[in-house]
């Protein structure tokens, strides 16, 4: 009965694990099997090359260097994002007029499409006639071209990743302060425990699941980000602002390399599951507290 | 909103027991809400010029005009954009809920070697960027017909989003009691009644921050849809807007118009944060700080 | 032993592939004649009849449903749609616009690997290399023997086939913002070869403007000058045959890059030329900030027009590598469009690419290039530009776009991602990379097409 029962209930997620399965995993079989080949991507044509595609991609500076990117692109925003995140949590919970239009505003560009917010960003960040030179010359400097390097680009795309996203962590941080019961500190303070000591010693250690929540879902969010890349900087200069994601799709529809484009996409499945994995274990040893 | 919150948990302020905040404070709410508006602002100044006002763009504009708010009304793809986007939306939100809340139950409950399986496999799934099955899925979905349907694309959405709206459901299920189920199933209720009639009222208020999160994600989502949905009457919202960002050949960029679609485009997103704002950011504190 | 099987196997459905192929062309041709009209006269005839009876072709036509891409956008585009609209009043067929701009051409490439095509779509320069095994043969068409000579060249296959309906040619040459000129005391009409250009271009620099527009985002900077020095008349290298056999070599491509580095060496350029969009060179141009701009088609002045009225623009010929040598203007499709052999509604189709050459003149004028059909076009900006410069220049040399003549399809992206490498370094190194990335991709695409 209690056997029956518990299939019965695991039956309850076949509809889900199948969508999983048609749109994820035989995708995946599917782009396995293309990396073999050299292919257009829209002939009829493919030919076989074996394992050509894989060994293409240690020698290639654009892979390498996108893959770098990635990983500021997700490590990077969510370093910045914590820290301001923690910092403006702990600024709106100071009790004060205006805190909740605060809150309010910075939690918004969520709410705004990548695209879009690159689109406009596009015309901040611009040299000639960008609001943020505007504004520097406003105070006698002159126009600085932000956009120059590679590195200067990715940069500005981490930045704006981490100004955009921000509000998740401010939330999840504001949260979690609410919930360190007070008299923790009142204690402490008694003690003549100073504030700072108390941040240290309390508030942060009963943050921690705060924290990982935070932080995964940033990594998460970074590993993926293409939207904000395709209107501000469309990969350049040089295609040294690409990500990963970014990278695959134009090997595909751009470069006309779908065999390849379909190794790249197993690299960066390899590459995602390479970090996944220490989080999955993280992930479920916590989820045995409950 | 305030004295909402203070009813149900006493809001406890941890740096600044007394209601006196200094002065920075407000400067630096001051400074943020500036530099989260800015975007904003540089959209509409923009939108209300004129295609020959070349002045800097930090500046008001020379003339005002509502030119390009006319046109961007009469603009038939927009109108037809926000009727597929909902239709997406919709879609994708409904399967996302239905299917993963009722998978979540399951694994939840089911326990055992198999449900755990399940559940890792689950994580790794959810850190998969879309875009590195993208050879994959665009062979698949090509070889089915399934390219400019925006059913499809829901199905393909939903997938990728399934893993973790499962993996959100469940850390949410362990933490109810399970003598309710039981209680149900002495009554005589059945696996799915308990689940619809006593697991699912228990979840409300996660299925609302779940329904907001994947339905901002999926209002706002770029890079599938780009290639998915390639029929101009198919396309949502957000590929109308960027592709008033174009530059196409022997054509004349029209920045104000593109500006005055984005604004119109991203008008009823903001309105419906700004009066859903208790839901939003009032949900996320409470799904967060469980 | 897998490999050999595998191949047999793609040889026969390729084998297939093209009896089927075969099989539909025949199919269509022949069902236009009876179930088209009801007659048996011969297809031409049949749609001549079809047009000159417009209620009953009206009547046939009532309630299909067609669907059309384009790249256009602005002004022409609005032209287009008025024509559409008209079309759809006059038949009854009802019109789906797709409008991917600058995304044209990898929305297409999916759409051909679906092989669901649109029924009509643009075939922008491409209707002979690329998009030929996907489109209906037109030249039995009625409008087909009132094509100009040049479009025809354009167009027109080895075979005798033709593709697609080019309303409009577009012209690339050299674009001038003849203001900053005056300003800098340069008489652009003097300039003849890339050395006369240079020469201008200091002059432009000294009086405090940027000589040159070009930005290096795109591929134009990298492909849309080389003929003058690869393969015209008194070019430097006569490569034409090599370029168009495969068996080119890339090493006389380094006096193109060579000749670039003059542009970064000398300081012609915008700092910030590998980052910028063709937007921010017109609001540049608009802005009298600079004076030429290489190897772009008339539409670039249009655009700049309508931010600035005030400023004056002309076109010049792109110069010549020597003296004695051609100065050049490329032509490319400009509004061209192609049928879908696949399609459902040929005739639908068919009778699209007959009203769209009989009411042109809305698309032409507002396209502001060469009008290939005959019609009376009210003469638009972009003409009066060639005009012009065909006053100053009466030996202006037209061709093909070097890239659609002489490169394999796909070329064009190459040359973007390469005018990037160049644009961050102007190296020997750099440029021996530059030349090994363009020579790698050239060979293999090559190769595919001549599969």
């Amino acid at each position: 009965m209690e056997k029956r029962r518990k299939w019965t209930l695991l039956s309850l997620s076949i509809p889900a694990f199948l969508l999983i399965f048609i749109f994820m995993i035989v995708p995946l079989g599917n782009a396995v099997k293309v990396s073999f080949y050299k292919w257009n991507g829209y002939s009829q044509k493919m030919q076989w090359i074996g394992l050509k595609n894989y060994a293409s991609i240690f020698s290639d500076k654009v892979f390498l260097r996108s893959t770098m990117n990635t990983f500021i692109y997700g490590f990077g925003s969510t370093l910045l994002q914590n820290i301001a995140g923690l910092s403006v949590a702990l600024l709106v919970n100071r009790q004060f007029k205006g805190r909740n239009f605060v809150r309010l505003i910075l939690y918004m560009p969520i709410m705004i499409s990548g695209v879009i917010m690159g689109a406009i960003q596009y015309y901040i960040f611009n040299y000639d006639n960008g609001v943020l030179n505007n504004l520097l010359n406003l105070f006698g400097i002159g126009n600085i071209y932000w956009m120059q390097s590679g590195i200067g680009s990715v940069l500005i795309i981490t930045l704006i990743n981490s100004w955009q996203a921000m509000g998740f962590c401010m939330l999840i941080y504001l949260a979690g302060l609410q919930n360190i019961p007070k008299m923790y500190e009142e204690a402490a303070l008694l003690d003549g425990t100073s504030r700072r000591q108390i941040f240290f010693k309390i508030d942060l250690p009963l943050l921690m699941p705060a924290i990982t929540t935070a932080v995964i879902t940033n990594l998460i969010g970074g590993f993926k980000l293409y939207d904000i890349i395709v209107t501000l900087t469309n990969g350049g200069p040089n295609r040294k602002s690409l990500s990963l994601s970014y990278y695959i799709s134009l090997l595909y529809f751009n470069d006309e390399k779908a065999g390849y484009s379909a190794a790249v996409g197993i690299a960066l499945f390899v590459i995602i599951f390479v970090v996944a994995v220490p989080i999955n274990q993280y992930l479920r040893s916590r989820e045995v507290e409950y | 909103m305030k004295t909402e919150r203070s009813d149900k948990v006493p809001m406890r302020q941890v740096y600044a027991p007394n209601k006196k905040v200094g002065w920075g404070v407000y400067v630096i709410s001051g400074f943020l809400i500036l530099l989260y508006l800015l975007p904003i602002y540089v959209m509409l100044n923009q939108s209300f010029r004129y295609i020959t006002d070349l002045t800097p763009r930090l500046y008001l504009p020379e003339k005002w005009t509502f030119d390009n708010y006319a046109q961007a009304f009469q603009d038939p793809n927009l109108l037809n954009g926000f009727k597929n986007s909902m239709i997406y939306v919709a879609e994708v939100c409904a399967l996302e809920v239905f299917l993963g809340g009722l998978a979540a139950y399951g694994l939840a409950r089911s326990g055992g070697k198999v449900s755990s399986a399940l559940r890792t496999f689950n994580i790794c799934v959810m850190m998969i960027p879309s875009l590195s099955l993208l050879v994959g899925t665009y062979s698949l979905m090509v070889k089915f017909h399934m390219i400019n349907k925006i059913w499809a694309l829901s199905l393909q959405t939903a997938a990728i989003g399934m893993a973790g709206t499962m993996f959100f459901y469940t850390s949410f299920i362990v933490s109810i009691p399970r003598d309710l189920d039981q209680a149900a199933a002495i009554d005589g209720a059945g696996i799915l009644r308990t689940f619809f009639q006593i697991i699912l009222p228990q979840l409300k208020p996660v299925t609302v921050t779940r329904l907001i999160m994947s339905a901002v994600g999926t209002w706002n989502n770029f890079a599938m849809p780009t290639y998915l949905l390639t029929n101009t009457s198919k396309a949502t919202v957000i590929l109308t807007v960027r592709k008033a960002f174009y530059t196409a050949y022997g054509s004349v960029q029209n920045v104000p118009l593109a500006c005055a679609e984005c604004a119109v485009a991203l008008a009823p997103v903001i309105l419906l944060y700004l009066l859903l704002q208790r839901y939003i950011i009032e949900g996320q504190l409470d799904s967060v700080s469980k | 032993m897998l490999k050999k099987k595998w191949a047999m196997t793609t040889m026969a459905l390729c084998l297939a592939a093209n009896t089927v192929l075969l099989a539909a062309c025949g199919e269509t041709s022949s069902t236009q004649q009876t179930g088209g009209t009801a007659s048996d006269t011969p297809n031409q005839e049949a749609v001549k009849q079809e047009q000159s009876g417009g209620e009953e072709a009206g009547a046939d036509l009532n309630g299909k449903t067609i669907e059309i891409a384009t790249y256009l956008s602005g002004d022409t585009l609005n032209a287009y749609k008025q024509v559409i609209a008209d079309f759809e009043n006059e038949t009854g067929v009802k019109v789906t616009l797709d409008e991917y701009g600058e995304d044209y051409e990898s929305t297409m490439k999916t759409r051909m690997a679906s092989n669901d095509l649109p029924d009509i779509f643009e075939t922008h320069g491409w209707s002979l290399i690329r998009y030929k095994e996907y489109l209906t043969d037109l030249s039995g068409e009625p409008w087909a023997d009132e094509l100009n000579k040049a479009a025809l060249g354009v167009i027109q296959d080895t075979d005798g086939k033709l593709y697609t309906l080019m309303t409009t040619g577009s012209c690339l040459g050299t674009a001038v913002n003849v203001t900053v000129c005056e300003k800098a005391g340069v008489d652009p009409w003097a300039i003849e070869t890339w050395d006369d250009f240079n020469a201008a271009c200091e002059k432009i620099k000294a009086a405090g403007f940027t000589p040159i527009a070009n930005y290096f985002t795109s591929a134009g900077a990298l492909a849309n000058a080389n003929g003058s020095w690869l393969s015209y008349e008194g070019a430097q290298f006569n490569d034409n045959e090599a370029m168009l056999n495969g068996t080119w070599d890339w090493a006389d491509f380094k006096t193109i890059l060579d000749y670039l580095q003059t542009w970064f060496d000398n300081g012609y350029l915008y700092a910030d030329c590998g980052t910028i969009k063709q937007a921010d060179a017109i609001e540049r141009c608009a802005r009298n900030e600079c004076a030429f701009i290489v190897g772009i088609g008339t539409s670039y002045q249009t655009a700049v027009t309508a931010q600035n009225p005030e400023v004056v623009m002309a076109m010049i010929p792109i110069c010549a590598s020597k003296e004695g040598g051609a100065r050049f203007c490329g032509i490319g499709e400009g509004a061209s469009f192609g049928i879908w052999k696949d399609t459902k509604e040929m005739d639908a189709c068919k009778a699209f690419l007959n009203y769209v050459s009989e009411h042109a003149d809305g698309i032409n004028s507002a396209a502001g290039e060469i009008s290939t059909l005959p019609c009376q076009v009210s003469k638009s900006y972009g003409m009066s530009l060639m005009e012009e410069m065909e006053s100053h220049y009466p030996d202006v040399f037209y061709d093909n776009l070097w890239d659609r003549k002489y490169m394999p399809s796909g070329m064009w992206s190459v040359f973007q991602v390469a005018a990037g490498m160049f644009c961050e370094d102007q190296s020997e190194e750099s440029k021996q990379e530059v030349i090994a990335y363009l020579k790698e991709n050239y060979t293999d695409l090559y190769e595919a097409a001549q599969e």
